[in-house]
């Protein structure tokens, strides 16, 4: 029964006629695209479809459970918060990598083989380049090429650990694998470099802040987020994620203190709550797993509110440093107020949708009796609300007073705005609908009890108490513009390096070969063998000519005449006759 | 707009006279209290 | 910080007493938190959780150790100038 068709379908198909529309009529499509694409999702049947022989193996375009599912749905309504949110945009370029960036996004988590797994992956980077560069700032473009390279070399890692994985099981299926071998172990580094892991994510602080302001919101809710699908589908239970995820909650909140840069802010507090996602999917329970996805959607819906929140910040006055920028609550009171609901959210304060999220998994190292990992993402908790939570909407709306007065922040993306922040909000309060849509059912985990709340509210407004006793005293570090080192540095500087050896090292032999091998060895040859007959010649003549006219010969005169003759081609027989038998007897000794 | 408006190379955040006691009579009794719980039950 | 032109309409925060309602707000409910606390009946994972305070006392040294590492030890080792990878 295949009467729709794969899941990503209507987003690729749709993008492909999008060129060829302008205006109003573009913008309908864009928007029917996400709504056709939903529509063709849930008249999919569970279970494997669209299944197609090639080379022998079984290719699943559209594997539909629960898994898949919950993100396929976030995936499709993001992208409609996006297009609402990029109503503005009339480029072809950015209009279509959108959309085929959202399209690459649902083929792979629907994906259930490696073969389409794969094709979508390397999809996904491709059409995400093309939002980053669109942006069309030298910075955009150095950032774009930075973030290909690193996503090539991740993919060919991918690849080469589905090689070897599908020749040692003889299958390519893509489901559940485990840290079994060489292959996982690539398959496995593959994902985290999409996943941000640490050392690994620098691509992520350095390209979003740099994409366009819509290019923006589409890059933070399906790199991370396909990866994190990846994880839970192949790796549950990991230990090694336990600590990578509480390493990435961790560092990335001491980076967004003291960047100055608002939107890398948030791409630092990105890494950290993938890092909460990516630990909830190496504790591997019921709970756990339940908890990353449930915080996997949910981030996607703050998160892309705070970027777009920022964004608007963007469009209306074209700055985004904290230094740049303050006290703009007085003519964008909307904006701050959506900002505000974001800020609450990824903080997870009661009533808010992280807040149901994120304690599922701390509730499940809690159960897990795993103190310190408990330790550092409380740590994380708390940091979050820090930096995400207070600096960002405290810096950009409050703070001191920038003398700007932007314009409200146009109709359409205050609507995208309003409807994430009425999602955050409603998910927050009524957790039911959005537990009915995880893995393991039932959930039979309850966020709202008096101690819980409690003790969140109380980590949660003493760390505003940090805040603000740290300003006042004037101990908070000063926003200042400048560059902040991370672990690109090794290769921003040490490509450099690695050009500059490069370069000293390979074109002085080249310059060393051109002038002993090319000029100087070749010339020699070359002189000799023009000048060799009449050398030969004279040394052969000069006794016998000193003998004939001794006394009165002049040999240099002899030498001088022979060049001549060899010059003008007029030898004597005798002579070359000669010559050439002295070389036919050299022939003979040789042999 | 303020025509004047100009970026500022560095924000810095001047302190209120009077706080900086009380923040250092709150980061130390903080200290000291978290101290006393994981003294008594890690 | 700027010179306000006389003609500009003054907004929420322009008022000191607006300023002053939310800390008062803000610091009744730190102590509405800390009161509260007694009134709660716990099941704790791990046994400091089980203390008065805890939750209140980790955020806040939590908040201004990140911020004291970030600004005295990250800042020093990572800071350059704007156009350091020009």
């Amino acid at each position: 029964m295949i009467s729709s068709l794969p899941p990503a379908a209507p987003f690729m198909l749709g993008a492909l006629l999008l060129p060829f529309l302008r205006g109003h009529v573009r913008r309908a499509v864009m928007l029917a695209l996400p709504v056709l694409a939903f529509i063709n999702l849930i008249h999919l049947p569970t279970g494997d479809s669209w299944t197609l022989s090639f080379l022998g193996q079984e290719l699943v375009l559209a594997r539909i459970d629960r898994l898949s599912l919950v993100f396929g749905y976030i995936f499709i309504l993001i992208g409609l918060i996006t297009t609402i949110y990029a109503l503005h945009v009339e480029e072809t370029v950015q209009n279509v990598s959108g959309m085929l960036y959202t399209g690459s996004a649902l083929g792979v988590v629907f994906a259930g083989d490696f073969f389409t797994f794969f094709i979508f992956w390397e999809l996904l980077t491709v059409f995400c380049v093309q939002l980053i560069w669109a942006r069309r700032t030298r910075q955009s473009m150095g950032a774009g090429f930075r973030y290909l390279m690193f996503h090539v070399a991740g993919g060919l890692i991918l690849l080469a650990g589905i090689v070897l994985r599908v020749h040692h099981t003889g299958s390519i299926e893509f489901g559940l694998i485990g840290l079994d071998g060489p292959g996982s172990h690539l398959i496995f580094l593959g994902l985290g470099i999409n996943c941000a892991w640490p050392l690994l994510h620098t691509w992520l602080s350095d390209a979003y802040p740099e994409a366009t302001i819509t290019g923006t919101i589409f890059l933070s809710a399906f790199t991370t987020k396909t990866a994190v699908y990846a994880l839970a589908r192949a790796y549950p239970g990991t230990e090694a994620l336990i600590w990578i995820g509480a390493a990435m909650a961790g560092f990335p909140i001491f980076f967004a203190v003291i960047e100055n840069d608002l939107r890398r802010v948030l791409a630092y507090s990105l890494i950290n709550q993938v890092g909460f996602m990516v630990c909830g999917i190496g504790i591997g329970t019921q709970l756990a797993i339940n908890g990353a996805v449930a915080h996997a959607f949910n981030d996607i819906l703050f998160k892309g509110l705070l970027f777009m929140t920022m964004g608007a910040v963007m469009y209306r006055t074209g700055k985004i440093n904290a230094t740049d920028i303050g006290g703009l609550y007085r003519t964008m009171p909307l904006t701050c107020i959506f900002c505000i609901v974001g800020a609450a959210s990824i903080s997870a304060f009661p009533l808010f949708s992280g807040f149901v999220s994120k304690s599922m998994v701390m509730d499940a190292a809690g159960s897990g009796h795993m103190r310190w990992i408990w330790f550092i993402l409380l740590f994380a908790s708390a940091g979050v609300f820090h930096h995400a939570g207070i600096k960002i909407p405290y810096f950009a709306f409050f703070s001191h007073d920038s003398g700007l007065r932007p314009k409200e922040a146009p109709p359409h993306m205050l609507l995208a705005m309003g409807i994430t922040a009425f999602l955050c909000i409603f998910i927050g309060s009524f957790p039911q609908y959005l537990y009915s849509m995880l893995p393991y059912q039932p959930v039979g985990y309850e966020p709202y009890t008096v101690p819980h709340v409690v003790a969140q509210l109380q980590i949660l407004f003493f760390s505003a108490l940090a805040f603000a006793l740290l300003l006042l005293s004037g101990i908070y570090p000063a926003e200042i513009r400048c560059v902040n080192l991370d672990a690109d540095w090794f290769y921003r500087k040490g490509a450099r390096l690695f050009y500059g050896a490069m370069d000293r090292c390979f074109n002085r032999l080249n310059q060393v070969c051109d002038q002993w091998l090319a000029r100087g060895l070749t010339g020699a040859v070359n002189r000799f063998c023009r000048n060799a007959p009449a050398r030969v010649s004279s040394w052969f003549l000069l006794p016998f000519h000193r003998l004939v006219k001794a006394g009165d010969g002049n040999p240099r005169s002899l030498g001088q005449s022979i060049q001549e003759a060899f010059d003008k081609g007029v030898i004597p027989v005798g002579l070359s006759a000669a010559v050439s038998g002295l070389f036919l007897v050299l022939l003979f000794f040789l042999k | 707009m303020h025509e004047d408006h100009e970026e500022l190379m560095e924000l810095k955040h001047d302190p209120v006279p009077g706080y900086r006691p009380i923040f250092f009579v709150a980061i130390t009794v903080g200290l000291v209290y978290l101290g006393v719980i994981f003294f008594n039950t890690l | 910080m700027h010179p306000k032109s006389p003609d500009e309409k003054t907004y929420l925060f322009d008022k000191p007493k607006n300023v002053k309602r939310v800390f008062l707000f803000f610091y009744s409910a730190l102590v509405l938190l800390l009161i509260a606390e007694f009134f709660v009946h716990k099941h704790p994972h791990f046994p400091w959780e089980g203390w008065w305070g805890f939750y209140a006392v980790y955020g806040f040294v939590a908040c201004v150790l990140l911020v004291l590492v970030a600004k005295y030890i990250l800042r020093p080792l990572v800071k350059r100038g704007e156009d350091y990878y020009d």
